[in-house]
């Protein structure tokens, strides 16, 4: 019977394939546009991100009739915006990360609290994600925003806002289902106090389910962070944010659309592989997660 | 019905109750509002004047109620940056124009998305499937703003089709209004196909087909009317996302709304008009959502009819 | 319509489906060929898994797209083959000629319309005659399915009624357009007992009064006897005998048929003592060389597992039209029993 296996349809086992490789594209895509610039753009950028070249204003990209002292061209004060871009990135990466770690801790200590604690905490808890679920980060954006001007601070806290009630709901979710399971039982007879319950027996079993949020919520953030610092209520000046870079591009739009274009174009990027990179870790660790 | 639609109206108005609170405490926790209206030379007699006339010496919570009461009748106060201006009567005089690129931004994104989600599943892995997908991975990956420039850049730069910003008639209206949708379009077309692909599954459209039914009425009739209720949800949250994109569109576009309104104000430190904006805005949103729930509950004809 | 002489309905030659999956292709439907006569019931009993449901959706040309097609063989409705016609043509005889009974009643009507307005599409897409007269004919419907207060029904929706009366309402669906055949697909399954054996009685009623071929598919072989006339056993994708209900129960004649009777305890008093037959189906994807059952089979013989046994008399006589696939068939004096 072995010698006459009927063949594998073609397409379908492929793409069954794909889903079990790592993604290759995105992962590179990440190491050369965001990874690699932020640990290394001292190192790997051609010019000082903040220096101006006052005769070399407004220049075009190498490929656009400029040259390749500047690759990407450069500002309204000559400044190389490839070497503003590659700073940039450590911006993007840093906030992001500390953000969704602030944010998942949050989130995620309420929703371990919720869950295993239930009654009236549970109540109070899941109201309050409720209300923030329910509310625009907009709001808070613009609160914030004027009471305090921009800063690392406000940036954050709206982060925070953002993610705690989706880390919350999920993981409370799973909680209420471990809680029951035999082995919390187990330990609870053994005579484990409730926070040694908590971390040791419930923690590492919703721990992919935070993994894989966070991944997939990393692309939302860096947005999130770049749309605050166009508005010019998120990171101060003169961090060369991706945001910044495309606000200082704006009014050049009808002579240098390179100031603004290149910027987005590696938030755009680098979202786009995390969140194929998410979407494959999810698959991978944590099927159920599908319908967020 | 009733039950529900008075339940959920409570935790409406709690929220809104939520807001007031944080507004108030954001407004104090960053330094008194004296800063702001007075001359950096003020004597301690306009201080003291000014203190008394404004309520800052009566304890919170006198405050945070006299805040609530004038917020109740409409008074934020007056603008600081548009010197005389009732805040309120300044969002007022900007939500039309806000309302009606929201209104076109929401039409373009149900216009594209629900059919293309409806596509994409009756004829999974075509090619259309393939672009519905691939619009849905790259909504998620622009960021509004940027894509604003870019279509400035394209469309009214380089092909000098459309104008680059400002207000006018529907032409002025295009560019912003596909700058919001966008995300919109992504979200929606992801959700419908997946609610579509969900229904196309079940035996009550087996059975449309098994009637004999041409494939149009099974797919639009039997399957879509069950699929909508998924898209319809996300409509609360649609109405949030458009918010949010509005204010940054608007400043793209210098769109003369309430969110370029509201950044505006943010530059100035205008806290009555943000006041006004926030709690107008978080209404509305909360208003929105509202009718979602209530449409949901009454579409469906099992909590209908009971 | 009436029974008597080669009133052949349904003819079913050598109907193959075919299934492209990751794990290779596989035939969940193989080389099966059927009769129905009009005013007859043919049960197709098998375990899940077996092929039967499939065999009933290929029927009505409605197999799961793009995964699932029919690669070989006639579906004969009324002289007509079915396989070759274009979907739109198709579509105008699915429910007009050949109907179909789902397994769920709870699921097969859709929650967000009326009972009346789904009876209207059936009865509309029958023919293609005015509005007028609709909503009587529809009542008349539910009536003659049993259903108390038609007329109240039809403004009703699926969630308002009982399981018993939506299963109703999908047998008054299938019937709207007076169709020569209808399948039935395990139609009673999720109905209680006292309730299943109402549905059985009034499918009978019905029979009588129109002379409608049914296919009933099932995996129970209680309802067989109550209610087919002739059965056809299927077993991993094939039909391993075939005959009258009487010649299948009295002188089964494949040692799968055989054992299934056993196994049920209403029909023979042995039953208590004997287990369900042992191992498990199978894979589509893994079928033996020779025949399928005979890993299972206690009657087995070195030539069953090397080659497929051909279609062979059955101990009813070939004259009653009772055949089956067992290489044992060939020895005269030998019983599965």
């Amino acid at each position: 019977m072995a010698s006459i296996a009927p063949p594998l349809a073609p397409r379908k086992a492929r793409r069954a394939a794909r889903r079990r490789r790592p993604p290759i594209i995105p992962l590179a895509l990440l190491l050369v546009v965001l990874i690699v610039p932020a640990l290394a753009a001292d190192l790997i950028a051609p010019h000082d991100p903040y220096q101006s070249h006052l005769r070399n204003r407004l220049q075009p990209p190498a490929f656009w009739g400029g040259s390749w002292e500047f690759p990407l061209g450069t500002d309204r004060l000559g400044r190389c915006m490839l070497s503003r871009i590659l700073h940039g990135a450590w911006y993007a990466l840093s906030i992001s990360m500390v953000g969704i770690a602030i944010g998942a801790a949050l989130g995620s200590a309420m929703g371990l609290i919720a869950g295993y604690a239930r009654g009236l905490t549970d109540v109070v808890l899941m109201r309050l994600a409720d209300i923030s679920f329910a509310l625009p980060a907009v709001l808070l954006v613009l609160a914030l925003g004027v009471a305090w001007g921009p800063s690392l601070q406000a940036v954050l806290i709206v982060v925070a806002f953002v993610l705690w009630a989706q880390f919350a709901r999920q993981v409370r979710g799973e909680v209420l289902s471990l809680r029951e399971r035999d082995f919390v039982a187990r330990a609870r007879v053994a005579g484990a106090g409730h926070l040694r319950i908590l971390l040791r027996h419930i923690l590492p079993n919703v721990f992919n389910t935070i993994v894989v949020m966070a991944t997939l919520q990393i692309g939302v953030i860096i947005i999130l962070e770049a749309t605050l610092s166009f508005l010019g209520i998120g990171i101060p000046r003169p961090a060369p944010t991706w945001g910044l870079l495309i606000a200082d591009g704006r009014q050049f739009i009808t002579s240098a659309w390179w100031i603004s274009f290149f910027p987005g174009l590696a938030i755009l990027l680098v979202v786009l592989s995390i969140n194929l990179l998410g979407d494959w870790l999810r698959d991978r660790l944590d099927p159920r997660l599908r319908q967020i | 019905m009733i039950r529900f639609a008075l339940s959920r109206l409570a935790q409406v108005l709690f929220t809104i109750w939520a807001i007031t609170v944080l507004v108030f405490a954001l407004s104090h926790a960053t330094g008194s509002p004296l800063d702001t209206l007075l001359p950096d030379d003020a004597t301690p007699e306009q201080i003291a004047a000014l203190t008394s006339r404004l309520g800052l010496d009566q304890p919170y919570h006198i405050q945070y109620l006299r805040f609530l009461g004038s917020a109740l009748q409409g008074d934020f106060g007056d603008s600081l940056r548009w010197r005389g201006e009732p805040a309120l009567g300044l969002v007022l005089d900007r939500l039309p124009a806000t309302l009606s690129l929201g209104g076109l931004a929401v039409l373009i994104s149900l216009a594209v998305a629900l059919p293309l989600g409806v596509v994409a599943a009756t004829r999974k892995d075509s090619w259309i499937d393939l672009l519905a997908r691939a619009i849905a991975l790259l909504g998620q990956a622009i960021p509004a703003f940027w894509l604003g420039i870019v279509l400035i850049w394209v469309f009214a730069v380089w092909l000098q089709w459309l104008p680059t910003s400002g207000q006018g008639g529907l032409r002025h209206m295009i560019l912003p209004a596909i700058a919001i949708a966008w995300f919109q379009i992504a979200a929606l077309v992801r959700l419908t196909r997946s609610a579509m692909l969900d229904v196309l599954d079940t035996e009550y459209v087996k059975l449309a087909r098994i009637k004999g039914l041409a494939e149009s009425r099974v797919v639009w009739k039997h399957a879509f009317v069950n699929a909508a209720s998924v898209p319809l949800t996300y409509f609360g949250i649609l109405a949030g996302s458009v918010l949010t994109g509005s204010i940054v569109v608007e400043t793209v576009f210098s769109w003369p709304g309430t969110g370029w309104l509201a950044i505006e104000a943010i530059r100035g430190r205008d806290f009555p008009v943000i006041q006004a904006v926030v709690l107008f805005f978080a209404v509305i949103f909360l208003a929105a959502n509202y009718l979602v729930d209530l449409l949901y509950a009454w579409l469906d004809p099992r909590v209908r009819h009971g | 319509m009436a029974a008597g002489g080669d009133s052949t309905v349904l003819k079913v030659r050598g109907l193959r489906v075919e299934i492209a999956s990751a794990a290779g292709v596989i035939h969940p439907v193989d080389d099966i060929s059927l009769d129905l006569r009009a005013g007859e019931t043919l049960g197709l009993v098998g375990e899940s898994g077996s092929g039967k449901s499939m065999t009933g959706l290929a029927l009505l040309r409605l197999l799961p797209r793009p995964a699932a097609r029919i690669v070989a063989g006639r579906i004969e409705l009324d002289g007509t083959d079915l396989v070759p016609l274009s979907e739109g043509a198709m579509r105008r005889i699915r429910g007009r000629r050949i109907a179909m009974i789902l397994q769920d009643p709870q699921a097969s009507l859709n929650p967000a319309f009326t009972i009346g307005n789904q009876l209207f599409e059936a009865l509309r897409a029958g023919d293609r005659s005015p509005r007028q007269g609709l909503r009587a004919r529809a009542a008349g419907l539910l009536r003659l399915l049993g259903l108390p207060a038609p007329e109240e029904r039809l403004q009703a929706y699926p969630h308002q009624l009982s399981g018993g009366m939506r299963q109703r309402v999908v047998g008054a669906i299938a019937l709207a357009s007076d169709p020569q055949v209808i399948v039935a697909d395990e139609p009673t399954t999720a109905l209680d007992l006292t309730i299943q054996a109402q549905y059985l009685a009034l499918l009978e009623d019905i029979q009588k009064r129109t002379g409608v071929a049914i296919l009933f598919i099932t995996h129970d072989f209680g309802v067989v006897a109550r209610l087919c006339h002739r059965v056809a056993v299927m077993y991993a994708g094939r039909i391993v005998e075939q005959g009258d209900v009487r010649d299948i129960f009295d002188r089964p004649s494949h040692p799968y048929t055989a054992a299934l009777i056993r196994s049920v305890p209403s029909l023979t008093a042995r039953a208590a003592r004997l287990p369900a037959i042992a191992g498990q189906p199978p894979p589509l994807s893994a079928l033996p060389a020779g025949c399928s059952f005979a890993p299972r089979c206690a009657h087995a013989q070195p030539r069953c597992l090397a080659q497929a046994p051909p279609e062979l008399p059955g101990r009813g006589g070939a004259e009653n039209r009772h055949v089956a696939r067992c290489w044992r068939l060939e020895d005269p004096s030998w019983t599965p029993d």
